[in-house]
């Protein structure tokens, strides 16, 4: 587990990570989520033991990460301007993740970029951004960590490509528990891909919770109600966290499971009703207001 | 923790990163040496066994300590592989590739240390291997060649190693190349540069300032550990010390930079890149000595151009502030790489001016005394001093036990006896102010420049000079009469042995004796000599003539060998002159037991000719010239002059313009009157040889006489001085 208690980082005096603290178990994909300058960059590369913290103390598998290179073993950070080597081939990459990173499987890399259909002797610098992207997360992966950390990797992969990476995902999870965490400032490049996401506003994390349980305990609702009597007596029973009117059409986002307030609102008799999914952007809408927070003006 | 086979695959992986290194030392260094050498034995012609040595000396010599080609190969080297190893340091992407890695960042040091060092040291070593196999098949290799070959190794080696060190270190406290460039300046200049404007500040506002030949180097030289360039180029240089001793030095300084550029690159901030200076603890320290520095020099190129004529020091201080404030808008635009921020630090660019300021100030009135210093009696180890004036014709010589070499009495003497020194030094310290006073108001005065060396207990060396009015008999007495003062004074009458003395000449004007001494006899002579030199007083030395003058010939011999390896005699005579004062009671009855007496009458023949040349009026020399006029006055001499028809002297007023040099009356007298004159008249050569006192010679009449030499058909020519008062009226009969 990658843990930070009460980070604190500062640039020329300037707050870049204040006070964060946060927590990523193994074996789920985590994002994390904020707008640009939010710290992001900053808190992935102190997790990946390029910059020190001020204060706070972060932890891979409960020892310090900085100048630790047991530690450091179980991190592989992918930045998002990644350095190639001069003149370097995507072998040459592997070769020298090899002589650091002792469990990296260069078979199943050279297999990867295979079925990728990238090549094995062109210089990387003649590489597309997408391809080079593709480069990192596959050294990334075979590096043979516990942790992937991903900076802002998934910019510039088309769909297909990012279906591969889930995949490819997918299946590191499962066999070996490997553990992404990506950063962006884009919610709906992380939506399809990750279990747990963390929000991160101006060097703080305003909240850090499973996108699963969020997606199962918060909920949209359509109806139209009789009458206002009727109305009352169904929101009585329910946490209304957002409320919306058009005409009798009112759209509410309720806290509580499906089954719950199915049942509830079911029982009230309304003159229609209906359960839709919320996307992670109403989610965060959601849980950021109720924080005080105008999502709109914190995130795309 | 980093396995031994990871370290050495993360060797290799490094190294392929810099092939471009790697070659480019392949080419400076295997191919120039190993050509030259192959092309001078080519070219060469045969020698004889004797020149070996040397032909294949100067074979090695591109190898060798001293080399200029290797010590230019050397800092261009270390700078290229210190920023191909660490330059990744300037690049964020790079930084956060490299700290990233599970691997220490003393390990990534030692790794990109390591093959700085190799990519030097194994083209090195192959040039030399390759050299000496060129120089062993070709049949010129002597044994000589390995010590050249390997002193050469350890000298740029380890000079390589303080150089690329340092260049790491300055890598490590910038973000950027171009500030990195800057600062290595900075590095690398800021003590010579110190001491070069100190010493311009001492040189112009301290009256005692003395240049004593290599002051500068000497201050280098202790502050050697400053300046790893002057520490490369030349520890090694004119150091009386063991080879083992400057290597172990060199070493200790060596491991000390490096351990010190290990910690700075271990505590350096990975987000250092990119920013100016990637330690903000440094921007101030490097600003302000920079400024300062800028301060201390406008302000000196001011006063050059301005103030140096007057008193004033407006624009010397104006100077100070401008330097001070050009320098802190250039510093701040590039640290900021903002321009807008020239003026950040309005507080810090004011305290700086002003101190800059109080610093010229300080040196121009000479606040703190430089020329006042006199270290404590106590504190003093010994002194040497140096009289310019008391025996102006002599150059001083010591032995060395093979061959005569000058040498410098502010250099070689140590008096040691204090006591008997310090109420000199004391006089000298007054009579310096007092004479810089007088010359404030403008009054002449007479001048003897005196040089001092305080070498103190704590090893420290002072130098001074003194300009005063007189030399004070009384005190400066015990410093002459002290065999310590007189065994370097007369260095060479103590130092050099009789074995290469090979010819003594008695000299008084036309009277001139070669002694013909046994071996024996030049040993007795020399003791005698030695002696009565010994326990001359300043009293005698100051105030009366010598009587004859000794020249003593030395021969040393020496073979050595020009570029080419080809021998040649360098062998080189001495000449030391010696007067001979009264007081040389045994010296002179050893002369006159061998026929020489200085007295002797002079025996004319008829054909000698006789002139008094006068008048010889000495120009002065604050008057006739201003700007580019010259003065028209002119001034009425009292001359004697011939009259045309009888050749008769008559006394004429003759008028020239002001502060001309004069023309000379030659007057043909005849034998009667040249016995007359003849007993007025002193060797003109005795004064020059004599104390720095005055001497009741008249300035303005000269007498010469020109005697035939014998079995030639040409003249010699000697010169006499006659007393002020001497009567020659009977010449005007």
């Amino acid at each position: 587990m990658i843990k930070a208690e009460n980070v604190v980082k500062r640039f020329d005096g300037n707050l870049a990570v204040d006070r964060v603290s946060v927590e990523i178990k193994e074996g789920i994909v985590f994002g994390m989520v904020g707008t640009n300058g939010a710290g992001k960059s900053t808190l992935l590369r102190m997790i990946a033991g390029v910059l020190k913290a001020d204060e706070g103390k972060i932890t891979v598998d409960d020892a310090p990460v900085y100048e630790n290179p047991a530690a450091k073993k179980e991190v592989f950070y992918i930045s998002d301007d990644a350095y190639y080597l001069n003149n370097g081939t995507s072998v040459d990459m592997a070769d020298y993740y090899g002589a650091v990173y002792e469990k990296f499987n260069r078979k199943r890399y050279l297999e990867l970029l295979d079925q990728l259909g990238l090549p094995l002797s062109r210089k990387i610098s003649t590489f597309s951004k997408g391809m080079k992207k593709q480069v990192s997360i596959l050294l990334g992966v075979c590096a043979g960590t516990k942790y992937l950390l991903c900076d802002e990797t998934f910019d510039g992969l088309d769909p297909v490509m990012r279906q591969a990476v889930k995949s490819i995902f997918a299946k590191e999870i499962t066999e070996r528990g490997l553990t992404p965490v990506l950063a962006s400032h884009n919610l709906r490049e992380l939506e399809d891909i990750c279990d747990h996401v963390g929000l991160l506003h101006k060097g703080g994390v305003l909240l850090s919770k499973d996108l699963e349980e969020m997606r199962t305990g918060i909920h949209k609702l359509q109806c139209v109600f009789a009458d206002e009597e009727q109305e009352a007596r169904v929101l009585m029973g329910l946490e209304v966290v957002n409320r919306e009117e058009r005409g009798r059409l009112k759209t509410l986002t309720v806290r509580g499971t499906q089954e719950e307030i199915a049942a509830r609102v079911a029982a009230a008799e309304p003159v229609f009703f209906e359960m839709l999914p919320l996307t992670l952007e109403e989610i965060f809408i959601s849980e950021t207001e109720v924080a005080g927070y105008d999502f709109k003006k914190l995130i795309l | 923790m980093t396995s031994r086979s990871s370290f050495f695959k993360l060797l290799k992986e490094d190294l392929r990163q810099r092939l471009w290194t790697i070659i480019l030392a392949a080419i400076v260094f295997v191919l120039p040496v190993p050509i030259y050498i192959a092309m001078e034995i080519s070219s060469s012609r045969g020698f004889g066994t004797g020149m070996l040595d040397h032909f294949a000396i100067r074979l090695a010599e591109p190898m060798s300590y001293n080399s200029a080609w290797m010590i230019m190969v050397t800092i261009c080297g270390a700078f290229i592989c210190a920023v191909s190893g660490f330059g990744y340091l300037f690049s964020k992407k790079k930084v956060d590739f490299f700290h990233s890695l599970p691997v220490k960042r003393e390990t990534l040091f030692a790794v990109r240390y390591i093959n700085g060092v190799l990519i030097y040291l194994v083209p090195y070593v192959v040039m030399a291997l390759v050299s000496i196999l060129i120089i062993t098949v070709t049949g010129n290799m002597r044994a000589v060649v390995f010590f050249v070959v390997l002193k050469g190794l350890a000298v740029h080696l380890l000079g390589y190693l303080a150089i690329y060190t340092t260049f790491i270190l300055c890598v490590t406290f910038v973000g950027n190349f171009v500030v990195f460039c800057a600062v290595s300046g900075w590095v690398f200049g800021i003590t010579p540069i110190v001491l070069l404007i100190y010493n311009w500040f001492e040189e112009q506002f301290f009256n005692t300032y003395t240049y004593m030949g290599d002051a500068l180097n000497e201050r280098l030289h202790s502050l050697r550990f400053l300046c790893p360039e002057y520490f490369y180029i030349y520890s090694w240089n004119g150091r009386e010390v063991g080879v083992a001793f400057v290597l172990l030095q060199e070493l200790a300084f060596v491991a000390v930079l490096t351990v010190i550029t290990l910690l700075v690159y271990k505590a350096r901030p990975s987000d250092g890149a990119g920013k100016a200076i990637a330690f903000p603890i440094l921007k101030p320290v490097i600003r302000i000595s920079v400024e300062l520095l800028a301060g201390a020099l406008i302000g000196m190129l001011f006063h050059e151009a301005a103030d140096r004529s007057y008193g004033v020091p407006g624009w010397m201080i104006f100077g100070a502030i401008l330097g001070v404030v050009i320098c802190h808008m250039l510093i701040q635009s590039i640290f900021y790489f903002d321009v807008r921020k020239c003026f950040a630090d309005k507080t810090s660019l004011g305290v700086v001016a002003v101190v800059a300021v109080a610093f010229v100030l300080v040196m121009r009135y000479d606040t703190f005394g430089y020329d006042k210093y006199l270290p404590k009696e106590k504190k003093l180890e010994s002194v040497a001093i140096d009289i310019t004036g008391l025996d102006t014709y002599r150059n001083n010589y010591k032995y060395d036990g093979s061959y005569m070499n000058y040498t410098d009495e502010v250099y070689e003497m140590e008096l040691t006896d204090i006591d008997a020194v310090y109420p000199y030094l004391e006089s000298l310290v007054a009579d310096n102010e007092y004479y810089w006073k007088l010359r404030e108001r403008g009054a002449a005065t007479t001048v003897t420049r005196v040089e001092v060396t305080y070498r103190l207990e704590n090893g420290k060396t002072v130098y001074r000079e003194y300009r005063v009015p007189e030399i004070r008999e009384n005190l400066f007495a015990p410093v002459f009469e002290s065999m310590e003062y007189k065994e370097v004074h007369y260095s060479d009458v103590y130092s050099v042995p009789e074995n290469i003395l090979e010819s003594i000449t008695a000299v008084h004007a036309m009277n001139t004796q070669l002694m013909n001494l046994s071996t024996g006899e030049r040993t007795e002579f020399m003791a005698i000599v030695r002696r009565e030199l010994a326990a001359q007083s300043l009293k005698e030395k100051l105030n009366t003539l010598p009587v004859a003058v000794l020249n003593l010939q030395f021969v040393s011999y020496r073979v050595q060998y020009d570029s080419d390896g080809m021998p040649y005699d360098n062998s080189r005579v001495y000449k030391v002159e010696l007067p001979v004062y009264p007081s040389f009671t045994e010296t002179l009855a050893f002369l006159a037991e061998r026929g020489f007496y200085p007295d002797e009458e002079y025996e004319w023949t008829g054909k000698e000719l006789m002139r008094i040349e006068f008048p010889e009026v000495v120009q002065k020399e604050d008057a006739g010239y201003m700007g580019d006029v010259w003065s028209t006055e002119s001034v009425e001499v009292t001359e004697y002059v011939l009259t045309g028809d009888n050749n008769k002297l008559v006394e004429a007023q003759i008028e020239y313009p002001k502060d001309w040099d004069y023309g000379y009356n030659v007057i043909p007298v005849d034998e009667e009157d040249y016995k007359r004159l003849y007993e007025l008249c002193t060797w003109e050569e005795l004064y020059y040889y004599g104390g720095v006192s005055d001497y009741d010679r008249h300035e303005n009449y000269r007498v010469s006489l020109d005697v035939p030499r014998e079995g030639y058909n040409v003249y010699e020519t000697y010169y006499f001085t006659i007393p002020e008062d001497a009567d020659i009226s009977f010449l005007l009969d």
